[in-house]
């Protein structure tokens, strides 16, 4: 299950060393938005190829092992394939020209916003991605909830694990018959109510240790002109391929 | 004044469980107090209200000598620091550091001083290399090390912990039992809640039972000879005390109790 | 239940995007600090739910849970589910950032739906109750997907195998299960903890005490 991979693979290539690395969390995050939004308005297949092009040489020159990249792509590539194939059949009716450009189109698009997101996602801790969050001026409650969510989702996580070897253990064999419907739905139910107490928990002694809904963090880094200008250059790249796009002469 | 003063107080939980059914007690500052009781006996339920967790229902909770309520709140929970059973309820940042640092910034403080406290907690529960670290990661003793520290950040003057032996490996009780030294003799009171008579009778002054949302009994030490009381509270006696029991002797700690032996089996 | 970057057009994810913050705006609405840790631990439970294998026969399904979120949550269902999606899509590299207003609309207003629907049905037994939730969950999302995919480009529903029909194909099949799933799952909950079922309403109640 790719649950097992999440905390291992997200903090494994965090403590490198590169360009990408050194960009200030925030500024970061704002600049791999601004590209993925610009690279899904684009309308032509060859210059989507060439954001995504664009997209896995940042990831590259982040010292992210492309064998990295690659098993995040395999994930979505299933979707992505069977889209290319209705499309490019025309959905059964004959073989498309369109539709193929369509799907290669797509494609493009999905595999450069992934490839952005796994290099925001990857080239920091998750403490500091999550610290950037509360550093930008978004609302404290639902910025906390979700630092709550993304904090005890390794633990929710764990006891996925142990329930579904509980299960092993006592010889359950899933068979699609109503009783085992039952025993999940049972199971996500218990698991549910647990996390439900644990959040009273939780609360208890957030308030414990003055917890009043406000959220406070560590002071920011401090950006300076590097920051600024890869998020220039990022920023800069993605209008370029826009305005080409839209056909305006360079 | 004393450290907590109860009166009467009653509570019952929302899905009608009566967890405290008219309990008096009375706390003296310094002191180092167990509240001895089985699973349910109503032990976290009467913790929750020394901080104000819970607000006395019916009942009066005097802490630090005066009646909380409102906005004063905050201050309270300045000085008394409370230790929850499941550390993981209570380790809920990314980091270590970034967890400790949590009390000291709800306090106000300015970052130069939350950081100075979140190295000397760490530095005190000798969990510095821990700092950044995710909380899920960490061993039970390094996770309840960790909110303990969280805790001292805040630098309160009363410490609450609720079962903090539990699930700990023998050597880890120990580490533990040595740290709530050094805290008590910094001038701290501590009341601690457990079901581990072995403990409460090697580290406390003053104990008292608790047996379903009720008082049995309050003193010291020496009440954890009487079996019959024990017994009523679904507890057993200290196992120094269950081995010598025929004798005339009464070991504190295992110490003691080899000396005996010496002295009376070996010579 | 939810698509990728790049599959919808442009003005369907604006739009899309809009609706979503309105509905956003209207499930953090009188968030009180006491819900923080509510929301945020749900929200990790029942994403890390979706992740349980089923296996059935050959294949297997993974819940979908939409009914469920709808039903314990409330009106604060659409922000669970955003929290959700923005942890899978950071934490599990899936993509789907452009497309966050989307998939929340997609399985954030078919969860208020079942809510209601499960809140308006008290007087009758909780299985056939927690079963409509889960049916409710799985149609409306897949509908919402159906009616996304359309809007963006007529080639996604032409011929037999358009990719609206293999959505239906793959989808529908689901809603039984789900049904199930959801009924006995909130008859668990109603025998352990009845007060679950309608949180928001049960928390407005007691506050109005």
């Amino acid at each position: 299950m790719s649950t097992l991979h999440i905390q291992q693979e997200v903090d494994t290539y965090a403590g490198l060393d590169s360009w990408m690395h050194r960009w200030e969390p925030r500024l970061k995050i704002g600049a791999g938005l601004v590209f993925v939004v610009g690279g899904v308005l684009l309308q032509s297949p060859l210059l989507a190829a060439v954001a995504l092009g664009i997209a896995v040489a940042a990831a590259v020159s982040s010292r992210l092992p492309l064998s990295f990249l690659i098993t995040r792509w395999l994930w979505v590539l299933p979707f992505l394939a069977i889209m290319a194939l209705s499309l490019s059949m025309g959905g059964g009716l004959g073989a498309s020209g369109e539709g193929l450009t369509l799907a290669f189109l797509v494609s493009m698009k999905a595999l450069t916003a992934l490839t952005i997101m796994i290099t925001l996602v990857g080239t920091q801790p998750l403490s500091a991605l999550m610290n950037a969050f509360t550093q930008m001026r978004l609302p404290h409650l639902p910025v906390m909830a979700l630092l709550l969510a993304c904090r005890y989702l390794f633990c929710f996580r764990d006891e996925l694990q142990v329930r579904q070897r509980a299960f092993a253990a006592r010889a359950f064999q899933p068979k699609p018959n109503r009783r085992t419907v039952s025993v999940y739905g049972e199971t996500t139910a218990s698991m549910l109510l647990g996390a439900l107490d644990r959040s009273e928990q939780v609360h208890r002694a957030m308030v414990a240790r003055g917890f009043d809904g406000r959220l406070r963090t560590s002071p920011p880094r401090a950006i300076n002109y590097t920051d600024l200008a890869k998020g220039v250059f990022s920023v800069a790249s993605v209008t370029l391929l826009l305005l080409v796009d839209r056909g305006f002469p360079i | 004044m004393n450290a907590l003063e109860i009166t009467d107080l009653h509570y019952t939980y929302p899905d009608g469980t009566k967890a405290l059914d008219g309990v008096s007690l009375t706390i003296p500052h310094y002191a180092r107090t167990v509240l001895l009781g089985a699973n349910g006996s109503g032990k976290s339920t009467l913790l929750l209200h020394t901080n104000g967790l819970l607000p006395p229902k019916r009942g009066r909770v005097q802490v630090l000598g005066q009646e909380w309520a409102g906005n004063d709140m905050r201050r309270l929970r300045e000085r008394v620091g409370m230790v929850f059973q499941d550390p993981d309820d209570q380790l809920f940042a990314t980091t270590v550091a970034d967890d400790v640092a949590f009390g000291p910034r709800n306090l106000g403080l300015d970052e130069s001083t939350v950081q100075e406290r979140v190295h000397q907690a760490l530095n005190e529960l000798e969990i510095l290399d821990l700092a950044h670290r995710p909380p899920h990661n960490l061993s039970l003793g390094q996770k309840k090390r960790a909110a303990i520290a969280g805790v001292l950040a805040m630098q309160p003057e009363m410490l609450v912990l609720d079962e903090p032996t539990a699930s700990l490996d023998p050597l880890a009780v120990r580490h533990l039992t040595t740290l709530l030294h050094t805290l008590h003799r910094q001038g701290r009171t501590i009341i601690l809640a457990t079901h581990n008579v072995d403990f409460a009778y090697q580290w406390a002054d003053q104990v008292i039972i608790l047996h379903r949302g009720q008082v049995l009994a309050s003193g010291d030490i020496t009440l954890l000879q009487d079996e019959a009381l024990l017994d009523k509270a679904s507890l057993e006696p200290p196992l120094l005390l269950q081995v010598f029991r025929d004798t005339p002797h009464r070991p504190r700690n295992t110490a003691e109790a080899n000396q005996i032996i010496r002295n009376t089996l070996l010579s | 239940m939810h698509i990728a970057d790049g599959v919808l057009g442009t003005p369907v994810v604006a739009a899309a995007a809009v609706v979503a913050a309105g509905t956003l705006v209207y499930a953090a609405r009188g968030m009180k600090s006491e819900d923080v840790p509510r929301v945020g631990l749900l929200a990790a439970a029942f994403f890390v739910s979706s992740l349980f294998r089923i296996p059935m026969g050959i294949t297997s399904v993974h819940p979908v849970l939409i009914g469920l979120t709808g039903v314990m949550l409330g009106r604060r269902a659409p922000l669970a589910i955003f929290l959700g999606l923005l942890l899978q899509a950071m934490l599990f590299g899936h993509g789907g950032l452009t497309t966050l207003g989307v998939n929340t609309l997609i399985m954030g207003l078919p969860a208020l739906f079942a809510g209601w629907a499960f809140a308006a049905t008290r007087r009758y037994p909780v299985l056939p109750r927690g079963f409509m939730a889960g049916v409710v969950g799985v149609i409306g999302g897949t509908l919402l997907v159906v009616a996304f995919l359309s809007l963006s480009s007529e080639m996604y529903s032409q011929g037999p195998f358009s990719l609206i029909n293999l959505v239906l194909l793959t989808h529908l099949p689901i809603v039984i299960i789900e049904g199930f799933l959801t009924g006995f799952a909130a008859r668990l909950l109603y025998r352990t903890r009845p007060e679950v079922l309608g949180i928001e309403e049960q928390r407005r109640e007691n506050r109005a005490e």
